[in-house]
């Protein structure tokens, strides 16, 4: 598919990412493109200028509609903030019906009543990592001592992977996640990326032979199924899962402790109210604009009215769920955090064939810890509020450390 | 029942109380399901002809709120109670 008309015809582009790197800000350019007529064109880092997607009926739209394909706006054209080009052999970037069977194979393992069997493991693992803190007394960094332990212990115990690995899996993800303002070079990425399959594939081997009770071992033994996966299927849904579930879950671990943590009067409500808990955590995810801006465009795979604009076949556009989020027509005073928000139909899993594979497992992680933060550690506050240091060349926008005492 | 007999005709039910509304089936099986009110319902209840895309889509619903049934036997055809599920 080719576009069919020239830049030249369309809208100045805006330089995009709208949002700054550091601390939770959204930036006013969503509720600007919200409000304008048609679809706002951006310039992205990478590839061509797309069609930026803001309002929360048009993102939905574009998210289960088949007419928008993922896999066909992959590409060194495809507009990106990542650093790392996409491949088409990642379940992310499937469209049906390879994504369809993939996904049916791998949703056994992140099925409801899966992570219901999950939840005593993820409460333990949790348990043990306070028991750890009080233990040791503060002043100590949340983000080392328990955001990134437990989504890494969570996913291993998953996967079927050693722990002892956990901080190669940690440097990988970090480099993999890389945007332009990253460090790393694109020969760090792509031999992170190498390093990573190449473990995988050994892990595949290990659990071929010494078959276990974790999602690897149904990977492999699906190689011999009814709709048998290839070694290079096994090693790229493992890839998925090891990249999606650390790093995200470990980002919103942080975001939420921060948001607690920088407003006591919202840690209060939690402390005196913890039933609100789960809610909390819906909100936060509603509300915090947790990527720097939106990593997963479109292309129309004919001509298709979107939210006041014709995009022509062969032109891409992107939804942005922070900005869907945020939108005031579905959620009144879209921009206030509150925590007992009860009707919250948020994107922040995004919607569709797509919807996040792990959200149950997210959620249960978040509900565990924030409940314990609550809980357990009565005095909690952050050593130092005014210098909260936050992630810098990477996708994902968060401190990347939370010093606190109790 | 594991093998898709097309002439099979099928009952499809989705919890509403338990649909989480994330979409997966209305993109995966856009003729058999659609969002009303946030939450999916199935577009026909009874008669549904077999279709593979209907049993991903209750195999793959996160919140696991799809039943498929072979109609009126009410044998559950998805999703299979698997030993790892």
């Amino acid at each position: 598919v080719t576009a069919s008309r020239l830049e030249t015809e369309l809208p100045q582009p805006l330089k995009y990412p709208f949002n700054e790197e550091s601390g939770l800000a959204i930036d006013p350019g969503y509720a600007a493109a919200r409000a304008r007529d048609g679809l706002t064109r951006v310039q992205l880092p990478f590839g061509r200028p797309t069609w930026l997607v803001t309002r929360y009926e048009d993102v939905k739209t574009v998210l289960s509609d088949s007419r928008f394909s993922r896999t066909g706006a992959l590409g060194p054209d495809e507009p990106r903030i990542l650093a790392y080009m996409h491949r088409p052999d990642t379940l992310l970037n499937m469209d049906p019906p390879d994504h369809t069977r993939q996904r049916r194979i791998v949703a056994r393992a992140f099925s409801q009543r899966r992570m219901e069997r999950l939840r005593p493991r993820i409460e333990a693992i949790a348990v043990e990592l306070f028991d750890g803190l009080e233990r040791r007394g503060g002043p100590v960094d949340l983000f080392e001592a328990v955001f990134r332990s437990m989504p890494t212990l969570v996913i291993c115990e998953l996967l079927g992977a050693d722990y002892a690995d956990h901080t190669r899996f940690h440097e990988w993800g970090v480099i993999m996640g890389s945007t332009e303002a990253s460090r790393y070079t694109q020969e760090d990425i792509r031999r992170a990326d190498a390093e990573l399959r190449a473990y995988l594939a050994e892990l595949a081997e290990l659990k071929r032979e010494q078959p276990g009770e974790d999602l690897m071992t149904t990977l492999v033994q699906a190689e011999a199924g009814e709709s048998p996966l290839t070694d290079a299927d096994v090693v790229g849904l493992a890839w998925s899962v090891l990249l999606a579930g650390i790093g995200t879950t470990t980002n919103m671990m942080a975001n939420s402790a921060y948001l607690l943590l920088s407003d006591l009067g919202n840690m209060r409500l939690l402390r005196d109210r913890p039933e609100l808990v789960d809610s909390a955590i819906e909100e936060m995810l509603r509300h915090t604009p947790f990527t720097v801006g939106s990593l997963f465009p479109r292309v129309a795979l004919e001509d298709i009215e979107l939210g006041g604009t014709l995009v022509h076949a062969g032109e891409t556009v992107l939804p942005s769920l922070m900005s869907a989020n945020r939108d005031e027509s579905v959620f009144a005073d879209s921009g206030t955090l509150d925590l007992t928000r009860s009707q919250n139909p948020h994107l922040a899993f995004s919607h569709g064939i797509h919807h996040c594979l792990g959200s149950q497992l997210a959620r249960a992680q978040l509900q565990v810890m924030l409940r314990l933060l609550v809980e357990r550690l009565p005095g909690l506050h952050l050593v130092d509020p005014e210098s909260v240091p936050w992630r810098r060349g990477v996708t994902l926008r968060g401190p990347s450390a939370l010093v606190v005492d109790w | 029942v594991t093998a898709l007999d097309s002439d099979q005709a099928w009952d499809v039910t989705v919890d509403r109380t338990v649909c989480i509304g994330s979409g997966v089936c209305v993109g995966m099986a856009p003729d058999a399901f659609r969002l009303e009110g946030g939450r999916s319902r199935p577009v026909r209840e009874h008669g549904v002809p077999a279709d593979q895309t209907v049993l991903a889509a209750a195999v793959t619903c996160p919140a696991l709120a799809i039943e498929v049934r072979l109609a009126g036997s009410g044998v559950v055809i998805a999703p299979e109670e698997a030993a790892d599920g």
